[in-house]
C-alpha cells in the first residue's frame, strides 16, 4: 500500500485578508480620531440676579478692539493681569465681573476670563450691556 | 546548432507583504494612542483657546452654541425660546447635574451670556465652558 507523505514544503500563510482587515482599520481610526484636546472651564454662576450695585466688585469691561476697562480705567492685557494679581494677593475672593458688549466675540470673553482665572480670580461671573458701556457703570 | 536557453520561471512572483504589515500595524497603534475618538456634532463648533481650562468630563447636559447661533440640547435642536423650560427639564431629578457649554469661538459674546442667563433662570449651577488649549494669547 502506497500512503502518500505529507509534502514537507513550508506552507504559506495567506496573509492577504489580514493586510485588508488592518487597511480598513487604519483608515476607520484616521477618519474618527481628532487631535483636538477639549478642555473644560468652570464657571460659577451666582445664584440670584447679579447684583450690579455692590461697590466692593471689580469690574472688567472687555472691548471689541481687544482691550479692557477695568474699573473704567482702559487697559491692555498685561497691565490688567499684574493689576488683578495685586489686588487678588490682598483678598483671594474678591468678586469679579465680566461685562462683554455687543461687537465682542466669545474668544475675547473667553481670553479675559482666561486671564482672570490664570491670575488667581475663582469668584468671577459674566455679564453682559446691551447700551454702550457708560450703562454698566450707572452712578 | 540546437541551443537552450533557460526559460524564466513562470511562477507568480510574490509580494513581500510582511513590511507593509509592519508599517500598518504601526500606523494603527499610533492612531489607536495618539488620538481619540469623538462624538461628531451636528453643528460645527470651533471652540475657543484658552489655557486654564482644565480636562475635565462632560456633564450629562451638553448644550452647543453652534456657529450660526443654533443651540442645541444634548444635539436636540431648540428654539431660543424654549431653552429654559429644557433644561429645567432635564434638571427636574438632580438639580446638581453639570451643564456642559460649548460655544463657536466667533459668535458675539452677548449671545453666550444670553444662553449663560437662561441657563440660570433654568436653575442650573454646575456649569463649565468647553476650550480648546493651544497657543491662545492675549
Amino acid at each position: 500500500m502506497d500512503i502518500p507523505r505529507e509534502t514537507r514544503r513550508a506552507r504559506e500563510i495567506n496573509l492577504t485578508p489580514l493586510v485588508d482587515i488592518i487597511l480598513m482599520l487604519v483608515i476607520f481610526f484616521m477618519i474618527s480620531t481628532s487631535f483636538v484636546a477639549s478642555e473644560s472651564m468652570e464657571l460659577s454662576l451666582p445664584s440670584g440676579k447679579s447684583d450690579g450695585a455692590g461697590a466692593d466688585i471689580t469690574r472688567i469691561l472687555v472691548q471689541p478692539d481687544g482691550n479692557v476697562l477695568l474699573n473704567r480705567q482702559p487697559m491692555n492685557g498685561g497691565a490688567l493681569s499684574n493689576h488683578l494679581a495685586g489686588m487678588l494677593a490682598e483678598n483671594p475672593d474678591a468678586k469679579i465681573a465680566i461685562f462683554t458688549q455687543p461687537g465682542v466675540s466669545v474668544q475675547q470673553l473667553v481670553s479675559v476670563m482666561d486671564m482672570v482665572y490664570l491670575t488667581g480670580g475663582r469668584n468671577v461671573q459674566v455679564d453682559k450691556i446691551d447700551t454702550p458701556y457708560e450703562a454698566a457703570y450707572g452712578s | 546548432m540546437d541551443l537552450e536557453f533557460s526559460r524564466t520561471t513562470r511562477k507568480p512572483r510574490q509580494v513581500a507583504l510582511i513590511s507593509l504589515i509592519d508599517v500598518m500595524f504601526v500606523l494603527l497603534l499610533f492612531f489607536m494612542i495618539a488620538g481619540h475618538l469623538e462624538q461628531v456634532s451636528p453643528v460645527p463648533v470651533d471652540l475657543p483657546i484658552a489655557d486654564s481650562g482644565q480636562m475635565l468630563d462632560e456633564g450629562p447636559i451638553k448644550v452647543t452654541l453652534g456657529f450660526n447661533g443654533d443651540i442645541l440640547i444634548n444635539d436636540a435642536r431648540f428654539m431660543p425660546g424654549s431653552v429654559v423650560g429644557e433644561i429645567k427639564r432635564q434638571l427636574l431629578n438632580n438639580p446638581d447635574r453639570v451643564i456642559t457649554i460649548k460655544a463657536d469661538a466667533n459668535l458675539e459674546a452677548n449671545q453666550l451670556v444670553t444662553l449663560l442667563e437662561n441657563v440660570r433662570a433654568a436653575g442650573g449651577v454646575n456649569l463649565s465652558v468647553v476650550t480648546q488649549s493651544g497657543g491662545g494669547s492675549y
